[in-house]
């Protein structure tokens, strides 16, 4: 069976090129996958990595700052009056758990220094701009910023963690309902074994694990992400 | 002989001017008309009343016996004008601004490739050469072309209309004396080589009084208002 | 008379006050934090990164810009024309069809060009996926209603004269009609169709910086992993890309077209005609999302559900057009007074193009590594980006008048710079002025472009409301746009009408 890959470079893309079912399979982040799922009836959770189950986000801080990191979620509150950033608008562990979790710790994205977090666009940018000083704090994925302190130590000289994020649901596959349908039946409960049975000792499966940052996929349903629609709903990203 | 136009008390009048003051007038068919007066005597509203471009204010008048609005598409085509300020498109060239004159009983298809350079410009330049016009300019655009050239294509263009009636506009300003009874006579004969149909009924406005030899009939207008219609006989 | 000269050059100067309060908010909001960052940009210029995979991409990604932006501008070029002949009074006065139609078909053409084709583009991506049709159509349907009143205007200028006289030739009415507008609209495609290509390539570079493809999308992939040195190889490419074009069209002068390739064209339009309607309806048919929306009640101007902020952003777009307009007017007689030195005027010529080139999009971006989003920052990015535009035609201008005045004002002894003033400027500030009005009713469409990015005003809010899919806000931002713009041409026209 022959596979095309679509690159898109935007999250609200992805939502709607599922929609039209231009695409069969999406790789989607907690909040994108919950918008496209209800745009998209039918559609299913397909399966998840192990991480997404317990995922979390990171508040970092350029080191200028001397802040002390936080020790619980209501010290957050020291990041006002700061220039801060988000990663892209849609982004479920780079904007919508972070804005989450600073709104239970009574700060609004109003509060930051111009009146406005900024957008970086993504979690490799926020951590440069971050570093560079251009903006003073920002938050990502964690996963994201782990992969950096490893690999990219002249990127993350100036940065510290300011503070980690309780865990919630994220990323996860996302099908459409009618593949079976479309190709053969039993399609879908096949893709999903394919996907669940990659294996680390595979050397093959390793590549494509690695290039997901996971060790397996494990298999996940829609309830779980009933939380994160909520926060969509919350701060307005699910109307 | 028959009657073609009629105008029963006209009169124009433009921001309270009254430039046409009760004009009556019959025009029968085979006249060749000389209008004369001064500029300002009301020629070229006059001409603009008898071809249908402007509404007189009062009187009525009549072609082929109708009203104008009543007027088949037909019966329009038959008349022709040469207008005083030309009225001819710059950005073409000679040959098809004459070939415009065809509209009016061609067809679409003829409009494009006349547009597009294409069609066939054998009876235009027939007419040019009957104007003694150079065929270096044939193909020439408009923009490259002097006034009394000009003059003789806006001339050319309402020949190959083959019109039945035709109203000129002091058709022949900008041309010398040789070629103004060369033309006038071209218009009075009808003769010509090419079997081109020139108008039966003609009425030319004219500011030269020495170029109403030929014409049967000599009307002039001053203020207005006819002072003069002399028929020869 | 003298006196009424001196009034348009003081308003061409006058403008220059935005930057009292630009300056001082800039000044307020400027930190030291990316300056590095912005080295880095700066020195990465000289260093773009050449290799063989660059340049396959670059090429690859070019070819994507070239088609999307060619058949754009094919598609609004014919559908202009059309459009334009359909919406001109000489039309309705050869055919006999109701003038409301005509009045109609304006109504809707102005809704249509009052929005940018970004806002154009960001909508239809969401409705109907990303792909390069949809670029195509975002960009075609702007510049299909601007073509269509370049063309309509054109046609009002034919003469009530020559239409009478062909008319009384009583022919065909199509005949008549054909033959009059023939050559204002060759020549309106002659004068002005070619330089809608070089506008073509420039949107489609804009809106691959939103996702559309071609060598805009690269340059943003590679801006946002902060990958100058590749940045600016794209950068150059698609520089080099419109020079090329500026090159070739100022070597191709039409004098006389031939009538085949005309002949050629019309079949090749006409196809394109049917195959673009074919493939619009075929669009709208199959899309149940959007009939769905359509049939919602909650969509249409729904005020109850105001967005957040929504007066102010209003208000910052406002005034983030006329302090960008403000710039774009004052800044380039101002930089020309200051000196006629060959070099300077060189040097500035120079920095008009660069900034012309480099998408506003990056310039902001860039301009955000040291500075908070604001009002004054969006408006130095789109009223330089701007400037750049409108220097270049009074540079232009003023070099093809007689310089005799000017010269004899320095033989009285005036210094250089009044005798520029007095016996150069003065003759030019008139149409200099009526065309920044012009200018200016672009800017307030542009201000989407920079609106988006920079976290400022209404174009930030469509953002925020597009990745929410909240439509009902959509669709009050879309009319709030498109009637601030309306107003504004609307008042514009009056100002450009007492210049006249």
């Amino acid at each position: 069976m022959e596979v095309k890959y679509v690159p898109v470079i935007n999250y609200v893309g992805a939502v709607t090129g599922f929609r039209t079912k231009n695409l069969d399979l999406v790789w989607f982040g907690g909040l994108t996958g919950v918008q496209a799922r209800l745009q998209t009836p039918n559609s299913i959770v397909i399966a998840q990595r192990d991480i997404d189950k317990e995922f979390k986000s990171v508040f970092i801080v350029n080191k200028k700052l001397n802040l002390t990191p936080a020790k619980e979620l209501s010290d957050l509150k020291s990041l006002r009056n700061l220039r801060f950033t988000f990663g892209s608008e849609n982004s479920t562990s780079g904007r919508l758990m972070p804005e989450y979790f600073l709104n239970i710790a009574g700060v609004k994205t109003s509060e930051f220094k111009g009146k406005k977090p900024g957008f970086s666009g993504s979690h490799d940018a926020t951590i440069a701009l971050v570093n560079s000083g251009a903006f003073e704090a920002g938050a990502l994925n964690k996963q994201i910023w782990e992969k950096n302190l490893k690999n990219n130590p002249k990127r993350t000289k100036n940065v510290d963690v300011f503070f980690v994020t309780p865990s919630y649901v994220d990323y996860h596959w996302l099908s459409q309902g009618d593949l079976d349908e479309k190709f053969y039946s039993g399609f879908t409960k096949k893709l999903k074994k394919a996907i669940l049975n990659l294996n680390e000792n595979n050397p093959n499966h390793k590549i494509i694990l690695e290039m997901f940052n996971a060790k397996k996929f494990i298999n996940s349903d829609a309830k779980q992400y009933k939380n994160i629609e909520e926060i969509g709903r919350k701060l307005k990203k699910i109307r | 002989m028959k009657s073609l136009i009629e105008l029963n008390n006209i009169s124009f009048e433009y921001n309270n001017n009254k430039i046409l003051k009760n004009i009556n007038l019959e025009i029968k068919e085979g006249e060749k008309i000389a209008l004369i007066g001064k500029s300002g005597a009301g020629k070229t509203t006059l001409i603009s009343i008898l071809n249908g471009t402007k509404r007189q204010t009062y009187g009525d008048i009549k072609i082929y016996g109708k009203n104008f609005n009543n007027l088949y598409n037909s019966q329009k085509r038959k008349i022709g004008t040469i207008w005083q300020d030309l009225r001819l498109i710059d950005d073409l060239s000679a040959e098809q601004n004459v070939n415009c004159g065809l509209l009016s009983n061609q067809n679409l298809i003829f409009t494009f490739k006349n547009l597009l350079n294409i069609s066939s410009f054998h009876k235009a330049h027939k007419c040019m050469e009957l104007c003694q016009l150079n065929s270096r300019i044939y193909s020439k655009n408009l923009k490259n072309i002097s006034g009394g050239q000009k003059q003789r294509i806006a001339i050319s263009r309402s020949i190959i209309q083959e019109p039945e009636i035709l109203f000129a506009d002091e058709p022949f300003n900008n041309l010398d004396p040789k070629l103004c009874d060369y033309l006038k006579n071209l218009f009075i004969s009808r003769l010509n080589n090419y079997k081109i149909k020139f108008p039966n009924t003609i009425l030319f406005s004219l500011h030269k009084i020495e170029l109403i030899d030929g014409f049967t009939r000599v009307i002039g207008l001053k203020n207005g208002e006819i002072s003069l219609d002399i028929s020869k006989r | 008379m003298q006196k009424l000269k001196l009034d348009h050059t003081l308003i061409s100067f006058l403008p220059i006050l935005v930057f009292l309060p630009i300056t001082y908010q800039i000044i307020n909001d400027f930190h030291i934090g990316g300056l590095e960052l912005f080295l880095d940009f700066v020195k990465a210029a000289f260093t773009p990164k050449i290799n063989n995979q660059i340049i396959n991409i670059s090429i690859t990604r070019l070819n994507e810009t070239l088609f999307i932006a060619f058949t754009s501008w094919l598609i609004s070029i014919i559908f202009g024309c059309f459009l334009g002949i359909l919406s001109s009074d000489i039309f309705y006065k050869l055919i006999r069809i109701p003038v409301l139609i005509k009045y109609l078909l304006r109504f809707i053409l102005n809704i249509i060009r009052s929005i940018h084709e970004l806002v154009w583009c960001l909508i239809l991506m969401q409705i109907f996926g990303i792909n390069i049709s949809i670029g195509i159509l975002a960009i075609c349907l702007p510049f299909i209603a601007i073509n269509a009143k370049v063309i309509s205007e054109q046609l009002e200028l034919v003469s009530a004269d020559l239409i009478e006289s062909i008319t009384t030739l009583n022919g065909n009415n199509f005949s008549s009609l054909i033959t009059l507008i023939w050559s204002p609209i060759i020549k309106t495609i002659k004068n002005f169709g070619f330089y809608r290509l070089e506008c073509s390539i420039r949107s489609t570079a804009i809106l691959g910086l939103f996702g559309i493809g071609g060598i805009g999308t690269s340059i943003f992939l590679s801006f946002q992993a902060l990958n100058f040195n590749e940045m600016w190889t794209y950068i150059f490419s698609i520089s080099s890309l419109i020079l090329f074009f500026k090159l070739i069209l100022k070597q191709v002068k039409i004098q006389r077209i031939n009538s085949n390739f005309i002949l050629l064209i019309i079949c090749i339009s006409i196809l394109i005609t049917f195959y673009s309607i074919y493939f619009l309806i075929n669009l709208l048919i199959n899309n149940y999302y959007l009939s769905n929306l359509l049939l919602s009640k909650n969509i249409f101007l729904n005020f109850i559900n105001l967005p957040d902020n929504y007066l102010k952003s209003i208000f910052d777009t406002i005034t983030l057009s006329i302090f960008s307009s403000g710039i774009a007017i004052s800044v380039p007689p101002f930089l020309l007074l200051i000196s006629q030195n060959k070099y300077f005027i060189i040097t500035l010529r120079f920095f008009a193009f660069i900034i012309r080139i480099i998408p506003p999009t990056i310039i902001i971006l860039i301009l955000l590594m040291f500075n908070e989003p604001s009002l004054s920052l969006a408006a130095i990015t789109l009223g330089f980006y701007n400037a750049g535009i409108t220097f270049k035609l009074l540079n232009d201008n003023l070099s093809e008048i007689d310089r005799n005045n000017y010269l004899a004002f320095k033989s009285i002894g005036l210094s250089n710079r009044s005798s520029w003033l007095i016996g150069l400027f003065i003759k030019q500030s008139k149409s200099y002025l009526s065309y920044c009005a012009y200018r200016s009713d672009i800017i307030f469409r542009e201000t989407a472009i920079v609106s988006i990015v920079g976290s400022i005003g209404l174009g930030w809010q469509l953002k925020e409301s597009l990745s929410s899919f909240a439509w009902n806000e959509v669709f009050i931002i879309i009319f709030s746009y498109s009637s601030i713009a309306i107003i504004g041409e609307l008042l514009n026209d009056k100002i450009k009408s007492k210049l006249i």
